[in-house]
């Protein structure tokens, strides 16, 4: 990640439950923020497209392995707010 | 061609890939032109096209040395892509007749415009390779992926790989040492990875399981070294990307911006299957073993 970005941390993490739920077809309540979004059944080419979603979400790059590399919403969250000014 | 024997991807399945553009891949892969898991040396995070370069050098400098090449040795390199590792093992290592096989028009073409006497690439197949003496070292950096296409029985893959490494086998000297690199199954089948890439970047391609190409070297070759460098890939991956980006531009003017959307598509899919396991990178050494049941040959 190489800009900052102006989302708070709340709203990452919103958009985050409903972009997973989307695509796991479940609500948003069944989707909890601290188990890995890969054992919740996210497929590795679904984790690349919330990538790049993500990106234009958050208007920044962002590296394609982050669902791998921060498996739970709550740890993606924390890494991609950490340089952000909004938060 | 045997009617019996079972090729992996066309020429043009290959070619749809390889032959896009050599600006394109040029603005991406970086002065290297080398297309293939680079060898970073420390556990950094420089993605940066210097730190690439050099990491491309490495790898192609760490490639040679496992084969032990030698003044007035006689190389093959099976899927020589635009010539890097050609060009080193002659210029750098003092080979005296490097051979290059692509099935790729541009990038032999490439090769043809800046090869000296010492360089040879063949717009050819393996299958039908028929060398005049034998080689001291034989290398081929990330082809295997291409021997073997989706909807091939196992009996057929082996055959293939078993070709391939028989094949070899003759081609060496005794003694001879043959450096291969792929990307292989990891941690997933074919069924595990998006249809995306078999579909729209690498049609005809089916990678393979690493005991697929120990199970093929049986007697034939023994090995010396065994590596998986997908965290290398990783890296690699995320340089390439980056570049793509950072040219994005006139990477556009050269393919369009579907090809280049579909590229970046690609590399990040690719980022993250070597990141999860999903894929693994290796890089086996292998020396042929010269007394088959006990027999010189």
């Amino acid at each position: 990640m190489e800009a900052s970005m102006t989302r708070n941390q709340q709203e990452v993490r919103q958009w985050l439950v409903e972009q997973v739920a989307e695509n796991l077809h479940v609500s948003q309540q069944a989707v909890p923020t601290d188990a890995p979004v890969v054992e919740l059944g996210l497929s590795s080419v679904e984790a690349v497209s919330l990538t790049a979603n993500l990106e234009e979400f958050l208007g920044i790059e962002t590296d394609p392995a982050i669902v791998w590399e921060h498996p739970t919403i709550d740890q993606m969250v924390d890494h991609l707010c950490t340089r952000s000014p909004a938060d | 061609m045997d009617t019996d024997e079972v090729r992996g991807a066309s020429a043009w399945a290959l070619q749809h890939h390889y032959d896009i553009s050599n600006d394109f891949y040029a603005l991406w892969l970086g002065p290297s032109m080398s297309y293939s898991c680079a060898l970073f040396d420390d556990d950094g995070s420089d993605v940066s096209e210097s730190a690439l370069e050099q990491a491309q050098w490495r790898k192609l400098c760490c490639i040679a040395e496992q084969v032990a090449v030698k003044p007035g040795d006689r190389v093959l390199d099976i899927g020589c892509g635009w010539g890097t590792l050609l060009d080193r093992l002659v210029l750098e290592h003092g080979a005296a007749h490097a051979t290059g096989l692509t099935m790729s028009e541009a990038q032999a073409q490439w090769c043809v415009a800046r090869a000296d006497q010492r360089m040879q690439v063949l717009l050819q197949d393996w299958h039908d390779h028929e060398p005049g003496q034998r080689y001291n070292a034989i290398v081929s950096v990330e082809a295997l992926e291409h021997f073997a296409r989706p909807g091939l029985e196992g009996v057929q893959r082996q055959r293939i790989y078993r070709d391939l490494f028989e094949r070899c086998h003759r081609w060496l000297e005794p003694g001879g040492l043959m450096c291969i690199q792929f990307a292989a199954y990891g941690n997933s089948g074919l069924e595990d990875l998006d249809s995306f890439i078999s579909n729209e970047i690498f049609p005809e391609t089916d990678i393979p399981r690493l005991t697929e190409i120990v199970a093929a070297i049986e007697r034939l070759f023994e090995i010396r070294l065994l590596v998986n460098e997908r965290h290398q890939y990783v890296r690699t991956l995320r340089a390439w990307l980056r570049g793509l980006r950072q040219h994005r531009a006139h990477a556009v003017q050269y393919v369009g911006e579907d090809t280049v959307s579909r590229y970046e598509r690609y590399l990040q899919l690719c980022t993250y299957i070597f990141a999860s396991g999903n894929c693994d990178l290796h890089r086996i050494t292998l020396r042929r073993i010269d007394h088959l049941a006990g027999r010189p040959n």
